[in-house]
């Protein structure tokens, strides 16, 4: 198999892997998955951590392993990267729908999710996770989340 | 690891890389222990939420500092309270919450300048968790401030400040206690920054923060720090040895577990 064969069937396979925390939202479309490095004897997976004390983060690299392990890949590793840090832009067109469909406000956008409002106010920058923030909507009253 | 970092920690001995790991992750480690026991007894919900996240962060970094080196469980699990390399300050109990605002400024404008100093690290390894550590102190720091400038808007809020930076003031700046150690990691290809630049940075940040205090002059600060033999040299308040027996109280119930 060629290399370039490998890697996309590595993509294929854990760019469906999603987020534990917001479920709606894939692991690739975060912009979590760097890169991948294949050669005769080794796979390489980067992936960067949104934020380093994320919870979520062991969970996902242990999802990447069984994969990796389910296509038969015994020589891996699955590697932090600090840089470039990961940045909430990394986030796909893809994965901003995929967030207001949670009823999580993107990172580019400062409207109420539910009510599509721009009439909100930050209330925290400090969330119920660590890459949320919390608003609230003076129009349908509700509070909501903001990824920062 | 890198290689050209495999080759510059192997002249560890002379640059001692575990001693600067020590010296930034264990007042990570520490402080952010610390906050921790506000978790569910903050002033308000936002700052609890805040603080709460807050000291996640700072036990993070140092968890990813640690791994630079080995396992981070066995820094924080395995070692005598003496090797600990954090700053008296940081060890003391929470007191109230004036004196955990303040003495989070202080550490987050101290440890910013730290930080940044590695952005221009020549370890890949210090430099990359650098960049990313910068982005999340970021946010640490506005909070810390926004906070403190909120407080000074009222007299009894400036009343307040000043009570407890009288009671500390020395205290605080026991940041900058150094031992031999931590004084050989500054002014290396791997810290790139003086100790002298350091203080400097940091003293100017603070007066400008506190701008209403009378601080002691540079030199009687550093004077009292240069002879300080506390924390930091591994001398142990009885506030670190009780919190150290509780912070490693399951830890010890059994050595051996996998959690």
């Amino acid at each position: 198999m060629q290399n370039g064969d490998l890697k996309t069937i590595i993509l294929n396979k854990i760019s469906k892997i999603k987020d534990p925390e917001i479920p709606t939202i894939t692991i690739l479309d975060l912009g979590l998955i760097y890169d991948i490095k294949t050669d005769d004897e080794r796979v390489i997976i980067e992936i960067r951590k949104t934020y380093s004390s994320c919870p979520a983060l062991e969970l996902i690299k242990l999802s990447i392993e069984n994969d990796l392990k389910e296509m038969g890949i015994t020589n891996y590793e699955v590697r932090w990267i600090y840089s470039p840090p990961w940045r909430s832009s990394d986030i796909t067109p893809q994965g901003r729908k995929a967030l207001k469909d949670a009823g999580i406000c993107p990172p580019d956008e400062e409207a109420c999710p539910y009510c599509n409002s721009k009439n909100v106010v930050l209330q925290s920058e400090f969330g119920p996770t660590k890459c949320k923030m919390i608003y609230y909507c003076n129009d349908c009253k509700n509070p909501f989340e903001k990824i920062r | 690891m890198e290689l050209l970092d495999k080759a510059l920690f192997l002249s560890f001995k002379i640059l001692k890389v575990n001693e600067l790991i020590f010296y930034l992750a264990d007042d990570d480690l520490i402080l952010g222990y610390r906050d921790c026991e506000w978790t569910g007894l903050g002033p308000f919900l936002e700052e609890d939420l805040a603080l709460s996240s807050i000291a996640q962060d700072e036990i993070a970094h140092a968890s990813i500092f640690y791994e630079i080196i080995g396992n981070p469980d066995d820094f924080v699990y395995k070692r005598e309270p003496k090797s600990f390399k954090n700053a008296y300050i940081l060890e003391l109990e929470n007191y109230d919450y004036i004196f955990t605002l303040v003495r989070h400024l202080f550490y987050d404008e101290f440890d910013y300048i730290r930080i940044s100093a590695l952005l221009n690290s020549n370890s890949y390894e210090l430099k990359s968790r650098a960049e990313k550590i910068i982005l999340e102190e970021n946010y640490h720091l506005k909070h810390f401030r926004v906070f403190i400038d909120r407080i000074l808007k009222k007299d009894e809020g400036i009343l307040i400040l000043k009570e407890t930076l009288n009671k500390f003031i020395f205290d605080l700046f026991s940041l900058f206690e150094i031992d031999e150690s931590i004084l050989n990691v500054y002014n290396s290809s791997l810290f790139p920054i003086s100790y002298e630049e350091h203080f400097e940075k940091f003293y100017e940040s603070i007066k400008n923060q506190f701008s209403f205090y009378n601080f002691p002059s540079k030199t009687e600060i550093l004077n009292y720090v240069k002879n300080l033999k506390s924390s930091r040299n591994g001398n142990k308040s009885e506030e670190f040895i009780k919190f150290y027996m509780t912070f490693t109280e399951v830890y010890r119930i059994e050595p051996n577990a996998k959690w």
